[in-house]
C-alpha cells in the first residue's frame, strides 16, 4: 500500500441472499483511492454502485452480506469490523456519506444546528459553544451564512439543505466522503455551484472523495479516476481523462455516446438496447454480452479477465493478449443489438433492483402459468 | 373493460400472494372456518338459540359443568363418557294397588374419573307411584341403598315430578337426578363403622357433616379417602330402581325406563352449570357475532368510501362542509345512545347492528378521505382526466380501486370491535335475550362466579373468550394481508 | 411567426391564490398570489417541436397543464389550429380537444394506474372516445400502439401491470396511451428525466421517430438543456413565470442573448473533463425568488451580473436578436456574452 493511499478495495464481493437466490450485486471490485484525490463510480441504476458505497461503510442492509474481499481503510480492515466498531471507528470519523436526496432526511422539528451537532457530540463529546463554532466554520466553508445554524430545515431551499448535509459530512474531518447522487434533485445552476464548492473543498481540506452517480457529465468535472460499473462488475477503471477521451470497454463507449452534446446538431442519440440483467442469474461469460455491439462467441462462454491497456484497466475479451480470444469469431447468437427491440427486456429486468426482483420473480411465475 | 382471463389471473395471483403472507393465510382460514360454522349453525345445532334458557328440558340429561371430552388427551386419565343404558331387567311384584316395579341396569365403570351424575327416567301406565328407591350394587359387593342412605340437599332423596294425569289417566315420569347430597347421620355412622372395620379407626378421618359428592362416593373405593377424595372403583355396577306404583286402573305398569350416565366430560367445549352444551351455544355465538360484525363492516365500507371519495374528489367547499358534518357525527357518543335505545326501545340484535352501522363508519371515513386526497394527487388521475375521462370514470375506475383495500382493512378491524361491544352489552344487561352470543355465555359464566373457580369451569370462560380472540386475530391479520396484496405498489416495497 | 401555427398562446397567464386559513380570512388579509405563469406568448408550428427549459418553479409545468386545460388560465388565450380553446363551450368540445392533445408525465411510476394492466390502460382512451367497434378491434388497436412504441411482441405486454415493467418500458406505455388517439399535439413534461442515460436516449429517439410516423408535434418541457438541441426545433427559456428568451434552438444555444440563458448554459455539466476541469464561473448568484414576490422591472435583475439601474425600474420588452430569436432583456444583442468557460 503506497503511502498516500487511503483506501484500497480488493476483490470485494457483496451479495444479497434473498429467498429467490443470491443477488450478485457487487463482484470482485478492486480499486484504490489516494489521499486528496477523487474517484467517480458511474453506472446505470442497479449496477451495484450504491451497494459498493454501503459496503465501504460496513452498512450493507440484510439480506446483503460482504462475501469476500477486503477493504483497507488506512490500515483498518473494514470487512472485519463489528457493527458497533464500524459505527464508532469509521462512520463519520473516517468515511462519511452524503446520501441521495439527503436533504429530505433532515428532521423538520429540529433546527439545522441541533442536527449538525449530533455527530460532534456522539463521536468527540463536543457540545455547547465549541460545537457551535465548529458547525459555523463548516457552514461557512460550504458557502452558507452562519445564521443557518438556528434555522429550521423548511426555511431552507433544496440547495441550502444539501449544503448543510455536506457540511455535516465534513464536520469530523473524515478521510473520505462518499457522495451518492449528491445533486440529482437539484437544478443545474445550483448543481454547478455545489460542484464548484466540492472541487474547492477537496483542495482546501485535502480529503478524498468518492462520487456515485449515473450522470457521467457531472463526474467529468470532479473525478480524477473513474470506475464504470455494469451489473455488479467494475468493467473499466482508470484515469478519468483517458477514459473520457478514449473509452475502451464497449459499454463505456456506448454510455459516453448516449450523452447528448449541447454544441452540435445531431439526428439520433446513441443508446444501449436491452436492459441490465437479473443479478440472481446473470448472463454467462461476460455479463454485458447480450447488449454488446462488439460481442464475440467467446463472450458468452468465458468471463473476461481484467487487462491493463494504456494504464486503464478493462474487463473485456477484446483486450486479451491471447489472439484466439481477442479475435474470436463474431457472435452468432442474437444480441439485443440486432433485435433493436427490447422484447426480451423484461426477463433481464427482474433482478435489477433487489427488492423489486423479489416480488417480480413470483409475479412472473404466475404469469407463465 | 373486463377481461375474464385477467380476472382469473388476478385471482390466482392473489391466492399465490396469500401463500407468501403466512399470517394472512392463517387469518383467512380462521375467518372462513368461523363463517362456515356460523352458516352451519342451524344444521349443526338446530333450535339452540331458542332453547338457551336455564332449565330447558333439552339440556336436562347433560352433566353440569363437565369439561370437554378431549381433556383426557391432556391429562391422560380416562374420563367416563356420557352413556345411555337401555337394557334392564323389569320385575313386578305385589298386588295391583301396590305393584313394586324394579328396573335393574348394569353399568361397567372402567374410567379413572367416574361419571358425574346418574339420571333415571321411566314411563308407563299407572295411576300413581310412591316410595322410589335406588339400590346400587357395587363390584366390591357393598350395596348402597339410596332409600335409606342418600337424600338431596333440599330434603328428599329423589325428586320426581308430580304425575301429570293425562286424559286417559296415564302418566309418564320424567327425569330425575341425584345431585349433590349429604350423608344422613345414621348412614354416616354406618359407613364409618364399615370403614373402621376395613382399615382401622386411627386411619380414618371423620368427614363429619360435610357435603360430599354422592356419585363420586358411589363409584369410589371404600378406603380412608372414600368420602374426602374417593379413588375410582372399577367394575360392574348394578343399578336397581324400585318404585311402588298404584296400578288399579289396569295399565301395563311402569315398564319402560332408561338410565343415563352423565359423563365426567361432555361435548366439544364442555357444559355450563345449567347443563347447556357450550359448543352448541358457541356456534350460534359465532353466527350472531359475524352477522353483527359483518353487517357493520359492509355498511362501513359503503358509507366511508362514499363519504371519503366525495369529500376527496370534489374538494373545496364540498370537502369543507362534509368535514364539518363529519365532526358533528364524530361528537355523537356511542354508549349513551346504545343504552337509551336498547333499554327503552328494543333489545333486538338488529337494533344494535343498526346503531353501530350508523355510527361506526365515521372513523374509517377519515382514513379514507385522507387516502382519497392522496390518490387524487396521483399523476395517473390527472392523466385520466387529460384523456377526457369524466368524474364517474375517474372515481370508479381509478380512485375506488385504490381506496377500497383501505376501507376493507378498516372494516375488518371493526368486526372484532363490534363483537366485543355486543358482549359488553350483555354484561350491562342490554343484550338481546332471545338469542345466544359469546357475550351471553360469558355473562352467565361471570354470574355463576366461574371466573373465581376457574379450575372447575375454565372451559366456560375460555371458549367464548377464545372465539373473540380468534375472530379478532383472523380479521386483523387478513386485513393486513389484503391491504398488502391488493395493492401492487406496496408489493414492490 | 407563421400564421398557420398549430398552437398559439397569447398573454397566457396563471396566478394561484394561496389557500388561506380560517383566521386569515377573518382578518381580511390580502390573498397572496403566486404568479406561476405571467403573460407569455409562443407559437408552435406543425411538426416543429417546441421545448421549454428552466429551473424548478419557473412555471414550465404549469404551462403544460394550461395547454392540457387541466388548469384554467387566469388570463390570455390559446388557439389550437385557430380555434380558441380557452372558450370551449361544452364538455364534448373539451373532450374533442383532449383527443387532439395529449400529455406524457415525468414520473413513469405514478402516471400509470398501478391497478390496471397495460391492455386496460391503453383501452381506456379508446373507450372514453368511443373508438373501436368491438373488443377484438380495440385489442388490435392496443397491439398496434404497443408495436408503434417498440414494445414487441405486444402480446407479451398486454397483461403486465406497470410495476412489472422497467422505467423505460413504462414511459413507452405512457407514450402509447397518448398516441393511441392519434393526437396532433403532445405535451411531454420531463418525459425522460427519471430514466437512465442509455434508456433516455432510446425513448427520445423513439419519440422523435414518431413525429413523422404519426404526424405529431411535441411541447417538450425539461430542465435538461442538453437534450433540447437533438429533440426540438424551437426553444423557450422560462424564468419565474416569464419566457425570457425564445427562438430556434440552434440560435438560442449558440448565441444566448439573455443573461439567464447564458447562466443556464454555463451550468450544464459536460462529459468532457478537459473543458470542465477548472472551477466554472456560474455568473449568477442567489436562488430563484418566490413567485409571490416577483422583483420589479426585469424579474431577473437581482441575480443578473449585467444589471443596471433601468433593469429594476422598467420591465424589458422582447427584443429581436435574430430572425425568430427574441430575448426579454434591455441589453439583448448588445452584451457580448463569453460562452467559453474553460479556464
Amino acid at each position: 500500500m503506497a503511502d498516500n493511499t487511503v483506501l484500497k478495495v480488493d476483490e470485494l464481493s457483496t451479495h444479497y441472499l434473498t429467498s429467490d437466490g443470491e443477488v450478485m450485486a457487487l463482484d470482485d471490485a478492486s480499486f484504490e483511492l489516494d489521499r486528496g484525490s477523487s474517484i467517480g463510480i458511474a453506472g446505470e441504476s442497479g449496477c451495484g454502485k450504491s451497494t459498493l458505497a454501503f459496503s465501504l461503510l460496513k452498512q450493507v442492509q440484510p439480506p446483503g452480506e460482504i462475501m469476500s474481499g477486503s477493504i483497507d481503510l488506512d490500515g483498518i480492515e473494514v470487512t472485519e469490523l463489528s457493527e458497533k466498531e464500524a459505527r464508532r471507528k469509521i462512520r463519520w470519523k473516517r468515511i462519511s456519506m452524503v446520501f441521495q436526496g439527503a436533504m429530505e432526511i433532515m428532521t423538520p422539528v429540529y433546527t439545522v444546528g441541533h442536527q449538525m451537532r449530533e455527530p460532534l457530540k456522539y463521536h468527540k463529546d463536543i457540545t455547547g459553544k465549541e460545537a457551535r463554532d465548529i458547525c459555523e466554520k463548516y457552514l461557512k466553508m460550504v458557502n452558507l451564512d452562519r445564521s443557518i445554524f438556528d434555522r429550521y430545515p423548511h426555511e431552507l431551499s433544496g440547495g441550502q439543505k444539501q449544503r448543510v448535509v455536506i457540511a455535516t459530512a465534513l464536520l469530523l474531518e473524515p478521510d473520505i466522503v462518499i457522495f451518492d447522487e449528491p445533486t440529482t434533485a437539484l437544478d443545474v445552476v445550483v448543481e454547478a455551484r455545489i460542484m464548484n464548492d466540492l472541487k474547492r473543498l477537496r483542495r482546501e481540506l485535502d480529503i478524498s472523495m468518492l462520487f456515485i452517480t449515473h450522470d457521467l457529465s457531472i463526474l467529468a468535472e470532479v473525478s480524477d479516476n473513474l470506475a464504470i460499473m455494469y451489473a455488479g462488475w467494475i468493467v473499466e477503471l482508470g484515469d478519468a481523462n483517458k477514459i473520457y477521451k478514449d473509452p475502451k470497454h464497449p459499454y463505456t463507449e456506448k454510455l459516453m455516446a448516449a450523452i447528448p452534446d449541447i454544441r452540435t446538431d445531431i439526428d439520433r442519440l446513441e443508446y444501449i438496447p436491452g436492459v441490465p440483467p437479473n443479478l440472481v442469474n446473470p448472463p454467462s461469460g461476460c455479463r454485458f454480452h447480450p447488449r454488446c455491439h462488439k460481442a464475440m462467441e467467446v463472450c458468452r462462454e468465458m468471463e473476461p479477465e481484467t487487462y491493463t491497456v494504456d494504464g486503464v484497466e478493462v474487463k473485456c475479451h477484446l483486450y486479451s493478449e491471447d489472439e484466439s480470444i481477442s479475435k474470436s469469431q463474431e457472435a452468432t447468437y442474437e444480441t439485443a443489438y440486432e433485435e433493436e427491440a427490447a422484447s426480451e427486456s423484461y426477463e433481464g429486468e427482474k433482478g435489477k433492483e433487489v427488492s423489486e426482483g423479489l416480488e417480480e420473480v413470483a409475479e412472473d411465475e404466475v404469469m407463465e402459468e | 373493460m373486463v377481461h375474464w382471463e385477467d380476472v382469473k389471473a388476478d385471482a390466482l395471483e392473489t391466492l399465490g400472494e396469500f401463500k407468501k403472507h403466512k399470517i394472512g393465510l392463517i387469518g383467512i382460514t380462521l375467518i372462513t372456518f368461523m363463517i362456515m360454522l356460523g352458516l352451519l349453525a342451524p344444521y349443526v345445532a338446530p333450535g339452540v338459540a331458542e332453547d338457551w334458557d336455564k332449565g330447558h328440558p333439552r339440556w336436562q340429561s347433560n352433566p353440569s359443568q363437565a369439561p370437554p371430552v378431549w381433556v383426557d388427551w391432556i391429562t391422560r386419565d380416562d374420563y367416563a363418557r356420557q352413556e345411555t343404558l337401555q337394557d334392564f331387567e323389569h320385575n313386578e311384584t305385589g298386588p295391583p294397588w301396590r305393584e313394586t316395579h324394579t328396573h335393574t341396569f348394569t353399568y361397567d365403570m372402567q374410567a379413572d374419573v367416574p361419571p358425574k351424575e346418574i339420571f333415571y327416567e321411566f314411563s308407563g301406565e299407572s295411576d300413581g307411584y310412591d316410595n322410589r328407591k335406588i339400590i346400587i350394587e357395587r363390584p366390591d359387593s357393598d350395596e348402597l341403598d339410596g332409600k335409606d342412605g342418600f337424600r338431596q340437599s333440599e330434603g328428599n332423596l329423589m325428586v320426581l315430578d308430580e304425575p301429570r294425569k293425562g286424559s286417559e289417566g296415564n302418566f309418564s315420569g320424567t327425569i330425575t337426578t341425584i345431585r349433590k347430597m349429604e350423608i344422613r347421620d345414621n348412614l354416616h355412622e354406618d359407613i364409618s363403622a364399615y370403614l373402621n372395620s376395613q382399615v382401622g379407626k386411627e386411619n380414618f378421618s371423620d368427614p363429619g357433616e360435610r357435603n360430599i359428592n354422592p356419585v363420586k362416593t358411589i363409584f369410589g373405593k371404600a378406603n380412608e379417602k372414600w368420602l374426602s377424595d374417593p379413588e375410582p372403583l372399577k367394575g360392574k355396577y348394578n343399578i336397581t330402581i324400585e318404585i311402588e306404583a298404584d296400578n288399579l286402573g289396569g295399565g301395563e305398569g311402569l315398564d319402560e325406563a332408561t338410565v343415563e350416565i352423565g359423563g365426567a366430560v361432555y361435548g366439544i367445549f364442555g357444559t355450563d352449570r345449567d347443563r347447556r352444551d357450550i359448543f352448541l351455544g358457541w356456534i350460534w355465538g359465532a353466527r350472531f357475532g359475524l352477522y353483527a360484525g359483518g353487517i357493520v363492516a359492509l355498511t362501513t365500507i359503503f358509507f366511508s368510501t362514499s363519504y371519503g371519495m366525495t369529500s376527496a374528489y370534489y374538494g373545496g367547499w364540498v370537502d369543507e362542509l362534509m368535514s364539518r358534518i363529519h365532526e358533528i357525527i364524530m361528537g355523537i357518543p356511542t354508549l349513551p345512545i346504545l343504552i337509551i335505545v336498547l333499554e327503552f326501545y328494543s333489545r333486538s340484535i338488529n337494533m344494535f347492528v343498526l346503531i353501530y352501522a350508523l355510527l361506526m363508519w365515521r372513523g374509517a371515513a377519515r382514513v379514507i378521505r385522507a387516502r382519497g386526497l392522496q390518490v387524487a394527487q396521483d399523476t395517473y388521475i390527472e392523466a385520466a382526466e387529460s384523456l377526457g375521462s369524466g368524474s364517474g370514470r375517474i372515481i370508479f375506475r381509478h380512485m375506488i380501486p385504490q381506496i377500497l383495500p383501505y376501507a376493507v382493512a378498516q372494516a375488518a378491524l371493526l368486526v372484532p370491535i363490534v363483537i366485543m361491544a355486543e358482549a359488553g352489552l350483555h354484561i350491562l344487561g342490554l343484550g338481546d335475550p332471545s338469542i345466544v352470543t359469546w357475550g351471553t355465555i360469558l355473562t352467565e359464566a361471570r354470574a355463576a362466579k366461574a371466573t373465581m373457580n376457574y379450575q372447575e369451569s375454565w372451559f366456560w370462560i375460555l371458549f367464548p373468550g377464545l372465539g373473540m380472540v380468534l375472530i379478532g386475530f383472523g380479521f386483523i391479520s387478513t386485513g393486513m394481508a389484503v391491504e398488502r396484496i391488493i395493492n401492487p405498489e406496496m408489493q414492490q416495497r | 411567426m407563421a400564421e398557420d401555427a398549430l398552437f398559439r398562446a397569447r398573454n397566457l397567464t396563471k396566478h394561484f391564490k394561496i389557500t388561506q386559513g380560517f383566521f386569515q380570512k377573518l382578518k381580511m388579509e390580502e390573498k397572496q398570489v403566486v404568479r406561476a405563469v405571467d403573460g407569455i406568448d409562443f407559437d408552435i408550428q406543425w411538426k416543429r417541436n417546441f421545448s421549454v427549459v428552466g429551473e424548478s418553479g419557473c412555471g414550465k409545468t404549469t404551462v403544460g397543464k394550461l395547454i392540457m386545460r387541466l388548469l384554467e388560465p387566469t388570463d390570455g388565450k390559446m388557439y389550437m389550429k385557430d380555434k380558441d380553446i380557452t372558450q370551449l363551450s361544452s364538455k364534448s368540445e373539451l373532450k374533442a380537444y383532449r383527443r387532439q392533445t395529449q400529455i406524457i408525465y415525468q414520473d413513469p411510476f405514478s402516471s400509470l394506474d398501478p391497478r390496471h394492466r397495460v391492455r386496460t390502460i391503453l383501452e381506456e382512451p379508446l373507450q372514453i372516445h368511443g373508438l373501436g367497434d368491438s373488443r377484438e378491434e380495440r385489442t388490435d388497436m392496443v397491439m398496434e400502439a404497443l408495436e408503434e412504441v417498440r414494445l414487441t411482441p405486444p402480446e407479451k405486454f398486454l397483461r403486465r401491470y406497470p410495476h412489472m415493467l422497467s422505467g423505460g418500458q413504462k414511459q413507452r406505455v405512457s407514450l402509447a396511451r397518448a398516441m393511441i388517439l392519434s393526437p396532433d399535439f403532445i405535451v411531454a413534461d420531463e418525459p425522460v428525466s427519471m430514466l437512465d442515460v442509455s434508456v433516455r436516449a432510446e425513448v427520445l429517439n423513439l419519440m422523435k421517430d414518431l413525429i413523422d410516423e404519426e404526424d405529431v408535434t411535441y411541447f417538450y418541457i425539461t430542465h435538461d438543456i442538453s437534450t433540447t438541441r437533438f429533440f426540438t426545433d424551437y426553444i423557450g427559456v422560462m424564468y419565474l413565470g416569464d419566457m425570457v428568451e425564445k427562438g430556434k434552438v440552434g440560435d438560442v444555444l449558440d448565441n444566448p442573448s439573455h443573461p439567464y440563458t447564458q447562466a443556464l448554459l454555463v451550468a450544464v455539466p459536460e462529459a468532457d473533463p478537459e473543458r470542465v476541469r477548472g472551477t466554472k464561473e456560474v455568473p449568477i448568484s442567489g436562488e430563484i425568488p418566490s413567485g409571490t414576490n416577483i422583483p420589479s422591472g426585469c424579474r431577473f435583475h437581482p441575480r443578473c451580473p449585467h444589471a443596471e439601474e433601468i433593469c429594476s425600474k422598467k420591465e424589458p420588452e422582447s427584443r429581436r436578436v435574430e430572425k425568430e430569436h427574441t430575448a426579454k432583456c434591455h441589453f439583448a444583442g448588445e452584451i457580448d456574452f463569453d460562452l467559453d468557460v474553460a479556464k
